[in-house]
């Protein structure tokens, strides 16, 4: 599987293109500054462990503006989670390992 | 899972006409009837008195054996309608919940019910003609049953009786000229009317008295309105030797069941509105990277359903943390019940916790479930864990181990499944040390430990709270108070907080309460610096009362009833202020002036 970082999904999400495999994806917005930053940190670590058909990318909300006025981040984390390339979940504040799970 | 929804489900069962069902008690009572049975016997689920395959009712262990055994086992049966007609039939049983104790019976070749069919349009009454008349029709219960069987009128005359009865209390019949039945709720006779007011079927505790002495045992009492029967009541009695008990037949009503699911239900609700109203995990408020770190491990043991022990001073949030493990655990969803040890007084914490069965102790008037198995599935949340008596840790250590509870009064041990995490302000190493706290316990909870910081270990994240809090409690209070002074929030930042978190949110709500324009005042937060050492001790209840009184003395200048009298400015009465100061030693006369 491809590794994705913040400008490769930039470049796929933004082109439409979007990914070749179908497989979900979960991106998370946060930042260090944030109350949670290190709840999200961890929850983030199991997701990936527990969801080894995903792949889960952090975006770092102060580095990728873009990206938030794409997709109107309001709220400090939110995850989206793309599914058949498609967004199909967006969670906004604080979610836990189940809450993501669940969607997939 | 409710009757109603087996219900749903096994009308599927319906769709094949060889079949149909019913819902009974383990001791083979019917409780709930499905529509087709019901419309072909044109009854209740009264009449129709009960399927078994022994023909003997309270014979529970047996039905109950063939329902463990899981397997849908076929019984050639007799179906009891009327108290004295017989059907044949296959039964399967099938236990359907074990909690509410209840079997399904699937009736399948029951042969008159094959012309049954929802094509067959006056199914009701006119069918009732159409039961075969064959042997079983003709079988009669009542002449070859063991048990007791007795008819008898309003009076309480009886008027029928089968053969049984000798067998029963163990004399021949015609020797019996004197039979008397008593109830454990008084003599059947005075009973009747209330019965009959209420008419469904009883199971009573109840003893025979014959001129040959008492019998008791278990009588099961129904009535009769058609025509088809010599009286309108039917009792039908069996020894205790005789029954293996299998649980308390008083309390298998149904009505009595989902009467007490309902209240659980209900108090499951609460409990969860209560334990995580307006919570959310994005209420935390930090920049503190110790205090981060602290949630972090929170979130790092969330997920599993290890035991955790969160430990910290007075106030620093350690529900906050309980309330972050809950919502971040896969067991967000079920219940959270939370318990403060320090709240319940030491005798009820046993029955508090576990439950307890109906008159374990005096005052047990009813069943009750504990604690523990109301969090079954779920979380249970233990505050002030270290004031948990002495004598209760065994029993504490027991459920962590084993995942067994006993209610009070019965020893079969109840299976539960309970994620525990436990708070206290208490150093609980020192307790071990001075032997109030078992060091199995504390080893058993100490599985992973939080400590949650004190707030000024964490002063960067005073502003943050004050903010938080000044939203919050404006939003609450109804007002709208933006600012806060510069020096104000000085001397918050420099402030030791001995009460920590909660102590800043209390400051801050007086503060907006006493505020007379958008701007907090905090002008009394001053006095703090002066009479509160940083090694503020906590006063016991009585020292801080009696230093209070000896203030207000002071300012009222010993004056304790009447106009700007003591008792005017604490708000109590002048008798209840003179009672306390004699217990607390004060003497009024020491502060005139």
């Amino acid at each position: 599987m491809q590794d994705y970082t913040a400008d490769n999904i930039k470049n796929e999400i933004s082109s439409g293109i979007r990914r070749s495999d179908k497989s979900p994806l979960i991106v998370v917005f946060t930042a260090n500054w944030i109350s949670s930053s290190s709840i999200v940190k961890v929850v983030v670590n199991k997701i990936k462990a527990q969801a080894a058909q995903a792949s889960v990318l952090e975006i770092d909300t102060d580095m990728n503006k873009d990206l938030v006025t794409k997709y109107r981040i309001h709220k400090l984390p939110t995850c989206l989670i793309f599914q058949d390339q498609e967004l199909t979940h967006k969670l906004e504040g604080t979610f836990s390992k189940k809450d993501v799970l669940q969607y997939l | 899972m409710g009757v109603s929804d087996f219900k749903v489900l096994f009308q599927l069962f319906e769709t094949n006409e060889k079949y149909t069902y019913c819902i009974c008690s383990k001791n083979g009572a019917i409780e709930s009837l499905s529509d087709r049975m019901k419309s072909f016997f044109n009854t209740s689920p009264g009449v129709i008195f009960e399927i078994n395959p022994e023909l003997s009712f309270l014979d529970w262990k047996k039905i109950w054996e063939l329902a463990d055994s899981g397997k849908l086992v076929k019984q050639e049966s007799k179906v009891l309608i009327h108290s004295d007609k017989v059907e044949s039939c296959n039964i399967k049983i099938w236990k359907i919940d074990p909690r509410k104790e209840l079997c399904i019976y699937l009736i399948e070749e029951f042969s008159s019910l094959k012309d049954v069919s929802p094509n067959n349009g006056n199914q009701n009454a006119q069918n009732l003609e159409k039961i075969p008349q064959g042997e079983a029709a003709t079988f009669n219960y009542d002449e070859i049953s063991r048990n007791l069987i007795l008819y008898f009128d309003d009076q309480g005359k009886i008027i029928r009786k089968n053969p049984a009865l000798s067998k029963v209390v163990k004399e021949d019949i015609n020797n019996i000229n004197k039979l008397f039945l008593e109830t454990d709720l008084g003599p059947l006779t005075e009973m009747l009317d209330d019965f009959k007011a209420n008419p469904k079927i009883y199971t009573l505790e109840m003893v025979i008295r014959t001129n040959s002495g008492l019998t008791k045992g278990y009588g099961r009492l129904t009535f009769h309105e058609g025509n088809h029967v010599p009286a309108p009541f039917r009792i039908e009695f069996m020894r205790s030797d005789d029954i293996v008990l299998y649980g308390n037949p008083v309390e298998n009503s149904l009505e009595q069941i989902e009467k007490l699911n309902d209240i659980i239900e209900n108090q499951k609700e609460l409990l969860m509105e209560e334990a995580t109203n307006n919570f959310s995990l994005d209420e935390i408020v930090t920049q503190s990277p110790k205090y981060k770190d602290i949630l972090a491990q929170v979130a790092q043991v969330a997920d599993t359903d290890t035991t955790v022990l969160i430990t910290g001073e007075t106030g620093t949030g350690k529900e906050l943390l309980c309330n972050s493990i809950f919502r971040l655990s896969d067991r967000s969803d079920k219940i959270i019940v939370k318990v403060n040890c320090g709240s319940i007084p030491a005798e009820l914490m046993e029955s508090t916790l576990f439950g307890h069965e109906k008159g374990a102790f005096t005052g047990a008037d009813k069943q009750k479930i504990g604690k523990f198995e109301l969090a079954d599935g779920g979380t249970i949340f233990l505050d002030e864990i270290g004031e948990l008596p002495i004598q209760m840790q065994p029993k504490l250590l027991r459920v962590l181990q084993e995942g067994e509870i006993e209610r009070v009064g019965n020893a079969r041990p109840i299976q539960v499944n309970v994620r525990v995490i436990a708070a206290t302000n208490r150093n609980l190493e020192d307790m071990v040390k001075a032997g109030t706290f078992r060091q199995d316990l504390y080893y058993r909870l100490n599985i992973f430990p939080i400590y949650n910081i004190p707030l000024r270990e964490r002063r960067e994240d005073i502003p943050l709270l004050v903010q938080h809090f000044m939203d919050k409690l404006n939003k609450k209070l109804g007002k709208n108070v933006l600012n806060i002074k510069k020096k104000d929030l000085g001397f918050l930042k420099r402030y030791t907080f001995p009460g920590n978190v909660r102590e800043l949110q209390n400051i801050i709500e007086r503060g907006i309460v006493m505020a007379k324009s958008d701007t907090i005042d905090l002008s009394f937060v001053r006095e703090y610096d002066e009479n509160i050492s940083p090694e503020y001790e906590v006063l016991e209840f009585e020292e801080a009362m009696k230093a209070h009184i000896i203030k207000v003395l002071k300012m009222v200048k010993g004056k304790v009833s009447g106009k700007n009298s003591a008792s005017e400015v604490l708000k109590i009465n002048n008798k209840t202020l003179i009672s306390r100061m004699k217990k607390l030693d004060i003497d009024p006369k020491d502060y005139y002036k």
